[in-house]
């Protein structure tokens, strides 16, 4: 499903269901089932065509009537509900579709269903007020979905409308409030006709269904190849950096490491030639998952690979733009078109990984889940040291790296048990490169390093409170010698060139 | 706070795979089965599916034929604790809500090996 970072108040959710599609299926099949029980739409007036649609507040589907609102499109036609007039907003969504959308995707993914169940080549886009419950401001709402079950015969799907087509929310409450703009649509199209093709590609043609980590990747990856890095997205990231990328669970964060990864995936494999895409070769693959992403690697070719990959990006990520050039020849530590570092980006603060008080000196590390990242920002235990070190430890699974930014220095490989000093501060990066097991995030030892010779041991006024704690203070005062803090002083003065005045 | 939606759309999901998955399982003769294997998330979002994949079968390579749909109560509980690991359910077959499977199972009680 999309998730969109573009909603300021609205926050969009496209939630379909094969909830829907399941329940509606199982009360047909409860109902006896067969062509005898096969739903029928009301005959709709002769200008109009009939449509299922989804009704998400009560897991079912019902029927409208629309009428093809936008003809003569070469790659799409667009209907709207009850007759609808065709939205000012979405004026320019055809030419859009067609011009910019449709070859970005099939230039980058594959070819969908074409001509595909209905013998149409061109792809409907259905423009309707969507069953989602939407009540005003603050609400949720779905934007658009692609549902496969539009590509099944009724014999497999009773509400199959068997055609190639695209749903999209038109709710007046939507449309004329501003929560959505026509590049939200367009965003969203992108999005959902990567998974169009993905079906076609993986489902279809080789009888497989991919993962949806990564089918929900690829359509992140789909809209930045028209419009570019999504600020959105990489908030939701940086929101919740520690999310697995791997195990789906449907929330927003799911959305934001995939955005990442697909977006570290195009930076460092796209070819430069048209349809150099390595979604493109990850598609071709006749696998899944993480042994497509793998195999496709190899067909470039590659030496790397996904688990080698992932630990790289974790760097990337801390890396952001900014220490591009810290890192020379290594341009699998940095990203070149999105920067992770504290900054603006569109309507967002983007908080940051470094420095992140979330994220802050943190010494019992979380367990890592499947493929995940956790960051740790640390300073020097005593507030007048500058130059600090970690000790990293632990049992099993996680690889860690560590970045010195005082000194503009990155360690990778981190030895459990081993120290790593820094200036002012460091950034230690564990992730786990495992798609299937869960690995320690470890703990950390942090301490100081004085960078004054000699410090100066304890002030007279310690020294005096020493004493009168200790046992041999009871009874009669005693004198306590204070000498050695003024011959620290003293040794101070004469490292930094300092003689006496005679 | 924008997570809400998304958790409320999976219970949503999760609690109609359920509801129609004892639905379909109440029309069959109620004997059990078992099946061992891979518990995989699949599809597009929302029409993701939880699914097993049986033991001896390529998670990464299986057919759609070959793997289990999964519905029932315990299928939201495999997507939030199973992902990629090997589990056994126990509990009764069921005819497929979606067309993209034809193996259907409702579990009652998931096996864990320890993965």
């Amino acid at each position: 499903m999309f998730r969109s970072g573009h909603s300021k108040q609205l926050t969009i959710v496209r939630v379909l269901s094969l909830c829907a599609i399941i329940a509606a299926l199982a009360l047909s099949s409860c109902g006896g089932g067969g062509g005898s029980n096969q739903p029928a739409c009301p005959p709709c007036a002769s200008q109009e065509t009939s449509f299922w649609a989804a009704d998400f507040t009560t897991n079912s589907y019902y029927c409208i009537c629309a009428a093809e609102v936008a003809t003569g499109g070469a790659r799409s036609r667009i209907f709207a509900e009850h007759s609808r007039a065709l939205p000012l907003l979405l004026s320019g969504l055809q030419t859009e579709f067609d011009t910019n959308i449709y070859p970005a995707d099939t230039n980058n993914f594959g070819s969908e269903p074409n001509p595909g169940i209905d013998n149409d080549p061109l792809i409907t886009i259905l423009l309707l007020n969507i069953k989602d419950g939407l009540s005003g401001a603050g609400s949720s709402y779905v934007a658009g979905y692609f549902d496969p079950g539009n590509e099944y015969p009724l014999s497999a799907n009773p509400y199959s409308n068997r055609r190639e087509m695209f749903y999209l929310n038109i709710n007046p409450v939507l449309i004329n409030s501003g929560s959505i703009t026509a590049a939200d649509f367009y965003t969203i199209l992108a999005h959902e006709f990567q998974h169009m093709i993905h079906w076609e590609q993986k489902t279809h043609l080789k009888g497989l269904d991919d993962d949806t980590w990564l089918d929900e990747a690829m359509s992140e990856a789909a809209p930045t190849y028209i419009y570019g890095p999504s600020c959105g997205r990489l908030d939701d990231y940086e929101q919740d950096p520690s999310n697995s990328l791997t195990d789906w669970k449907g929330t927003v964060a799911d959305y934001g490491i995939a955005y990442m990864w697909s977006q570290y995936f195009k930076e460092q494999f796209d070819q430069p030639q048209p349809g150099g895409s390595i979604f493109k070769q990850i598609m071709q693959q006749n696998s899944t998952g993480v042994t497509s992403v793998d195999n496709a690697l190899a067909s470039i070719p590659s030496s790397r690979r996904f688990d080698t990959t992932f630990y790289d990006m974790s760097i990337a990520i801390a890396s952001g733009v900014t220490t591009s050039t810290w890192w020379p020849g290594h341009p699998e530590w940095t990203f070149t078109s999105i920067e992770t570092w504290p900054s603006t980006c569109g309507s967002y603060t983007i908080p940051g990984i470094f420095n992140n008080p979330k994220f802050q000196n943190i010494t019992t590390l979380p367990l890592l889940g499947p493929s995940s990242i956790t960051f740790s920002s640390y300073t020097p235990t005593a507030i007048s040291a500058t130059t600090g070190t970690v000790t990293w430890n632990t049992t099993s699974g996680s690889l860690a790296a560590f970045i010195d930014y005082g000194n503009n220095k990155l360690t990778t490989g981190l030895v459990s048990g081993v120290s790593y000093s820094y200036t002012t501060a460091g950034l230690l990066v564990v992730s786990n490169p495992s798609y299937t097991a869960v690995a320690s995030g470890g703990s950390v030892v942090r301490s100081s390093v004085s960078t004054l010779a000699p410090a100066i041991s304890l002030s007279p006024k310690l020294m005096l409170e020493s004493a009168n704690a200790s046992s041999q203070a009871l009874g009669r005062p005693r004198s306590v010698c204070v000498q050695s803090a003024f011959k620290d002083r003293e040794k101070e003065m004469r490292r930094k060139g300092f003689k006496p005045g005679f | 706070m924008r997570a809400v939606p998304y958790v409320i759309s999976a219970c949503l999901l999760l609690t109609v795979v359920s509801s129609s998955g004892w639905a379909m399982g109440s029309n069959n003769s109620g004997d059990m089965i078992s099946a061992t294997g891979v518990i995989r998330v699949k599809g597009n979002a929302p029409f993701t599916r939880v699914v097993l994949v049986p033991q001896g079968e390529d998670p990464d390579r299986v057919t759609k034929d070959k793997v289990y749909l999964v519905t029932g109560d315990l299928a939201r509980q495999l997507m939030e604790r199973d992902q990629n690991r090997t589990v056994t359910l126990l509990g009764t077959p069921c005819t497929s809500p979606s067309p993209e499977y034809q193996k259907c199972i409702t579990p009652v009680e998931i096996q864990r090996s320890g993965k």
